[in-house]
């Protein structure tokens, strides 16, 4: 247990994540919600639950993993409870973005990429969006699996399919 | 490299978001905390007042009514929001305790949500309608004995409440069809 009843340590302990992990999160946040405003609700939610989280640390995972699956999982609960107001969410190997976006005159500077980035993830189901933006954070897969749950092979063939994806969309050339 | 640098552009796209939007500390985030759960008491709070409102409008009633099957109706009225009260309460201080963790990957606890929401879903028709079938078919037959109407009033009342609660039965059927073929894929 992180908290000794006081409060203080899990205090100490969450400032401690939060200046490591706040700007993950953030991002994170951002895959989950395009909405500026409720991008902040999500992003506060998520901070709270990684505070209430912390006095039930026990080690048995590293403080990354149990920092990225409690920020996971607080946009997961939120994508289900939101699904019925969602357009359909596509799998990996369903994502087929149409290029049509109307910025295709602009040059592929690395604000267009975060755009692009943006909108094939948010199209993306919770797990694949998952493992995506772990992918993106610079994860390696053996971490990827231990997040999220899925089998090393399973994590395997997602990176695959989002190099694929990646070079697909944002090779030298492609406007 | 492979892909013509597409990867790393994307990564160091990604990476370099400017963030900072909401940078919080702990004395931030427990006065939040602390604002969540007021919200929350007070939203449980209104439910309960309305909840009470409608058991005393049932009572009232039962004091005024005279006829006796109206009565009775009223009376399993009033059981059937005492139900409501204790399964929402049951059912809210499950949701509490269902908080994202740590300890839970995110595959088991996108799973766990998914088969709540599934359940919660299908059992609505019976948690949520069922209960005050027999109270409103009591206050509604009573009624009839004092004043009588026409069969065709009569069937119209009986096809509107049966469209209601088929209607009510067959889009949670669906969304429960497609909550369980989400988490069929998961398990797949």
């Amino acid at each position: 247990m992180a908290d000794s009843g006081d409060g203080a340590p899990t205090d100490d302990l969450y400032t401690e994540i939060a200046a490591k992990y706040g700007q993950a999160i953030e991002r994170l946040a951002g895959a989950y919600e395009p909405d500026a405003e409720k991008r902040r609700d999500l992003l506060q939610e998520i901070h709270i639950a990684l505070w209430r989280s912390l006095a039930a640390f026990d080690g048995r995972c590293s403080m990354r993993t149990w920092v990225y699956r409690v920020a996971h999982n607080t946009a997961i609960s939120q994508v289900v409870r939101r699904r019925a107001k969602t357009a359909s969410l596509v799998s990996l190997e369903e994502l087929d973005m149409p290029e049509g976006t109307g910025d295709a005159d602009r040059p592929l500077d690395e604000q267009r990429v975060r755009d692009r980035l943006m909108r094939l993830i948010q199209l993306l189901k919770p797990l694949d969006r998952e493992v995506f933006v772990l992918y993106l954070e610079g994860m390696d897969a053996a971490a990827i699996g231990e997040i999220t749950g899925l089998s090393a092979s399973n994590v395997a063939t997602k990176v695959h399919r989002i190099k694929q994806v990646l070079l697909q969309r944002f090779h030298e050339g492609r406007q | 490299m492979t892909n013509d640098g597409a990867e790393d552009r994307a990564l160091q796209a990604w990476q370099a978001q400017p963030t900072g939007e909401a940078d919080m500390n702990a004395d931030d985030i427990r006065l939040k905390a602390e604002m969540l759960e007021t919200r929350t008491t007070r939203q449980m709070n209104l439910t309960r007042v309305a909840f009470a409102l409608v058991v005393m409008g049932n009572i009232a009633e039962i004091v005024l009514e005279p006829n006796e099957l109206e009565r009775i109706g009223r009376g399993l009225t009033i059981l059937a929001v005492v139900f409501l009260a204790f399964d929402y309460r049951r059912r809210a201080q499950r949701t509490a305790a269902a908080l994202p963790s740590g300890a839970m990957d995110s595959l088991r606890f996108y799973r766990a949500e998914l088969v709540r929401q599934r359940d919660a879903i299908g059992q609505v028709w019976w948690r949520w309608a069922l209960p005050f079938v027999p109270g409103l078919a009591l206050s509604i037959f009573g009624s009839a004995l004092v004043t009588p109407r026409s069969p065709t009033q009569y069937a119209v009342l009986l096809l509107v409440f049966a469209v209601l609660l088929a209607g009510i039965a067959l889009v949670n059927r669906r969304e429960e069809r497609k909550l369980q073929a989400e988490i069929d894929e998961l398990d797949s």
